[in-house]
């Protein structure tokens, strides 16, 4: 397999959390490590671009936390914005339309306040 | 300083504002922005200064579909295409700022914003899909109730953009001062 080398400046801190995990997890050096976690935000970044979101459940299921970045955000799937969208039902139309053909009762006197509180 | 409204901004910090409600909450956080930077809808805020975003509410253009009217109901109205209007998509003012009529601040500049529109593009209604507990904040200012909602927890409203233009041309008859 072809590699690639590179180098990296860590604040001093981040080295101490790097070290230290790398012990947790038993990793033996810097490059498998940072494998693991490139593949660690692949499958949150692909999970994001599904509309799924990362979070931590505990043994019943609930969800205690949800990982929110504005990295992730940034490729969050379009369909989970909101939908501009209205659905109709044929009730919904039907009403819609006959009050709509109705004369337009006068405006109230909370809108003609409203219209003119600013003019 | 008098608060004011004016267009979100990306660099506006929306994270603080809290409605009360949890839907609502997490719409204006996490993807207002992103709806309005997508064009699929556009936020306004009001602003208590400095920097407070104490409301908003957010609007997109929309249609009712034609399709389904008879045609004996459909008076003074065009047969021939879906019925342009403006959705008023979601409208909320943060807990600390309720009651000091933020609300009516807000609806009337989407109104005016909703005017200016209809010089531009067309439309005729403003349509909102309400929580019944809001039902009666938004009929105070002409909104009506449309019936047959499958949602037991929301009910579609309207009001026609005709009778905001009334109310504006009331003002001299009526007294109010400007």
């Amino acid at each position: 397999m072809k590699t690639s080398k590179f180098q990296a400046d860590l604040a001093s801190t981040d080295e101490i959390t790097l070290n230290v995990l790398m012990k947790e997890l038993e990793v033996r050096s810097k490059a498998d490590f940072l494998a693991k976690a490139l593949a660690l935000m692949n499958w949150a970044v692909k999970e994001r671009k599904r509309g799924n979101k990362i979070v931590s459940m505990d043994e019943q299921g609930e969800v205690i936390r949800e990982l929110v970045t504005p990295e992730l955000e940034r490729v969050a799937s379009d369909f989970e914005l909101p939908s501009v969208s209205m659905t109709w039902t044929a009730s919904e139309i039907e009403s819609f339309a006959k009050l709509a053909s109705e004369e337009q009762p006068k405006p109230t006197p909370q809108l003609v306040r409203a219209m003119n509180r600013r003019r | 300083m008098d608060m004011f409204v004016r267009k979100l901004d990306p660099t506006d910090a929306t994270g603080a504002f809290d409605c009360g409600d949890a839907a609502m909450n997490e719409y204006f956080h996490r993807y207002a922005k992103k709806n309005q930077g997508h064009l699929f809808g556009v936020t306004y805020v009001c602003i208590l200064p400095p920097s407070h975003l104490i409301g908003f509410y957010t609007i997109a253009n929309t249609t009712i579909p034609r399709a389904g009217i008879p045609d004996e109901l459909l008076r003074g109205l065009p047969k021939y295409q879906d019925l342009p209007a403006i959705l008023l998509g979601r409208l909320a003012v943060d807990r600390r700022a309720q009651g000091k009529k933020i609300g009516e601040l807000l609806i009337s500049h989407c109104f005016d914003v909703c005017l200016q529109m209809t010089t531009i593009c067309g439309a005729r209604y403003v349509i909102t899909d309400a929580y019944q507990s809001a039902g009666a904040f938004y009929e105070k200012y002409g909104f009506r109730r449309v019936q047959g909602s499958a949602n037991p927890g929301t009910i579609k409203m309207f009001l026609d953009l005709k009778v905001v233009r009334a109310a504006i041309d009331l003002r001299g008859k009526e007294g109010i001062a400007h």
